[in-house]
């Protein structure tokens, strides 16, 4: 069984020009949680989620885990009581920011790459990982989620 | 006379040009890229073969070579301080700090600066930096204020803090363990001068960030309670802490070396803590920071046994035996300023063997240990690049100012240069008048 079997096609994109403030209202309005993102064609250049927006709510301070010695702690915001405000201003100045400028390269998966495969990467990096048709053009063809996977794994029992 | 009973040799030549080529790689790392211990691996492996080629160093002297003392206490103080991180106890003690100076944004630094120093005492600053780095940020987040001088305060007095112990700091490390220096010896000649250094520090600070400590509104964000998620393993930390300081007072005594507290500081620590992993931790030593002391010893034990550093001491010689006092203090700055801009741990394993060379030739050199404790201590705070906690500082600062989108939340070298690099002559300053009051004391050979 391959990716192209359990993905999703009518994909929802958005272009590096648009604003975060766009992305999130696109989210909103389709119960989406991330997007590709394209050069205005049908190429894919990244990919943008949920995810990179609470993590740009939070102070660079409390996410150092990539430094040594840092790796095991968590910077715990517990004790910082009001500051409400604080991240209000900061999910303020995000939305103005481009999709170019705080979209992440995401990894891809071909058409017919295993979907155990797909699935691994999905369970590493968080839904949705883009479908390419091959690595050189980076044609978006589709995308693979956590919910399509098991959609079409739920089906496939039933016909069974 | 040591002039003419040392002759330049080939063997001389040989480690002299390893030595100078190695070294030459580890200070320029930032300009090829190749880390440092890469640099000083190659360097190792040169000496030993080239050693034993030339037939004055072999496999088995450069093992001996190794004091395994430093490495061996190195580890197990990163691992101890490992363990303790997560906890949260450090964090109590920052937002503690945070709710007790009230806003008053002075009374801040001083309660951040003395809590910094006094950790780094025991372990080592870097991590002290690491631990308290974000935190502070957090802190000032949270209070509106800029965070830099308080910041690059920490980063000064966890430099500061490091040098009053023998185990505070890598560099403490290699010269106590060398000149075997106990624990108490070592704190009763550096307290005094560290305890200047800081008042002299938290002067300057005041005058050089004058503009920034206004007081503020605290609005009430520091919860109250203690905010230590592991309890158990933070005050259990504490004990076996506790325990370890009365056993490093009494380890001369003992004869144990530094090393044997800390291993048994640890061991004690893993049992203590029973459930904690300890793999999670062990991997959290910067073994390539060990590879590095351990590379390094090898290729000044070719040096040694070849006597080219000894032969180099000989040029300094007469100036030590005329003017003993000047030639400390000459020692204590040249070593801050190069320690400013290169790396003090392999420019301190340069000057053991050139100052033991001198030691051997009768000359009394026990103030010219303390003046390079001293120098190359105190000149890790001479630029933002002196010091590894300067370095994790400066990161954070950028990656805060890149984050925020305001460029004036970085740490830049010039900004150093303005308010680090000053506190540092401060800070040599108070040193030497403490050094200039009490050469006697400071003068007196090691107790044996």
């Amino acid at each position: 069984m391959s990716c192209e079997e359990a993905m999703v096609t009518n994909v929802i994109s958005i272009t590096q020009d648009k604003t975060v403030a766009d992305a999130l209202a696109l989210f909103e309005e389709h119960s989406i949680r991330g997007v590709p993102v394209l050069n205005g064609g049908d190429r894919l250049v990244g990919l943008f989620t949920i995810q990179h927006v609470l993590r740009r709510l939070l102070p660079e301070a409390a996410i150092l885990k990539d430094q040594p010695r840092l790796r095991n702690v968590d910077v715990s915001l517990d004790n910082f009581h009001g500051s409400r405000a604080l991240v209000a201003k900061r999910l303020k100045s995000q939305k103005e920011r481009t999709i170019g400028e705080v979209m992440i390269v995401p990894d891809t998966v071909l058409p017919d790459t295993p979907l155990r495969e797909g699935i691994r990467l999905l369970e590493k990096y968080g839904s949705p990982i883009p479908v390419v048709e091959d690595k050189k053009t980076n044609k978006l063809v589709g995308v693979i989620t956590s919910q399509s996977i098991i959609r079409q794994l739920n089906t496939m029992e039933e016909a069974n | 006379m040591l002039e003419e009973t040392l002759q330049w040799d080939t063997a001389m030549l040989v480690s002299a040009i390893i030595f100078t080529i190695t070294f030459v790689g580890i200070f320029t790392e930032s300009v090829h890229e190749l880390h440092r211990t890469k640099v000083a691996m190659l360097g190792a492996a040169a000496m030993v073969l080239a050693g034993q080629f030339f037939g004055f160093y072999n496999p088995e002297l450069a093992i001996e070579a190794i004091d395994w003392n430093v490495v061996f206490l190195l580890g197990a103080m990163m691992t101890i301080v490992a363990i303790m991180i997560p906890t949260g106890g450090f964090q109590s003690i920052a937002y503690l700090i945070a709710r007790i100076s009230d806003g008053r944004l002075y009374l801040l630094m001083i309660m951040l600066g003395i809590a910094v120093a006094v950790i780094s005492c025991l372990l080592d600053n870097v991590t002290t930096v690491i631990i308290f780095g974000p935190l502070i940020a957090l802190i000032c987040q949270a209070l509106s204020v800029n965070p830099i001088p308080f910041l690059l305060s920490a980063s000064l007095f966890s430099v500061m803090g490091g040098v009053a112990t023998v185990v505070g700091d890598p560099t403490a490390m290699m010269i106590g363990s060398a000149a075997k220096i106990d624990f108490n010896t070592y704190l009763s000649h550096m307290l005094g001068i560290v305890v200047a250094a800081f008042a002299t520090a938290m002067v300057m600070l005041r005058f050089l960030f004058r503009k920034n400590f206004k007081k503020v509104a605290l609005e009430p964000q520091f919860a109250k309670g203690t905010g230590i998620q592991d309890k158990k393993t933070w005050f259990a930390s504490l004990t076996v802490l506790a325990v370890m300081v009365v056993l490093f007072i009494n380890h001369s005594a003992m004869h144990w070396e530094p090393w044997v507290v800390a291993c048994i500081g640890l061991t004690m620590m893993v049992m203590v803590t029973y459930s904690v992993n300890l793999d999670r931790y062990l991997s959290e030593i910067e073994l390539s920071l060990l590879m590095f002391f351990v590379s390094l010893f090898v290729i000044i034990g070719g040096v040694e046994q070849s006597q080219f550093l000894e032969y180099l001491g000989g040029f300094f010689r007469p100036f030590v035996e005329k003017d003993l006092f000047w030639s400390c203090i000459a020692l204590m700055w040249i070593a801050a300023i190069l320690s400013a801009f290169i790396d003090n741990i392999p420019f301190t394993a340069a000057m053991i063997p050139v100052i033991m060379g001198m030691e051997s030739q009768g000359i009394n050199v026990t103030p010219l240990w303390w003046a390079l404790a001293v120098g190359a201590g105190f000149g890790g705070n001479g630029s933002h690049l002196g010091s590894t906690a300067n370095i994790f500082i400066v990161t954070l600062t950028e990656r805060m100012a890149k984050q925020e989108n305001k460029p004036s939340l970085a740490i830049t070298p010039g900004l150093w240069l303005r308010k680090g690099t000053p506190v540092m002559f401060g800070t040599l300053a108070a040193a030497s008048v403490i050094m200039w009051l009490f050469f006697d004391f400071y003068e007196a050979p090691l107790p044996k």
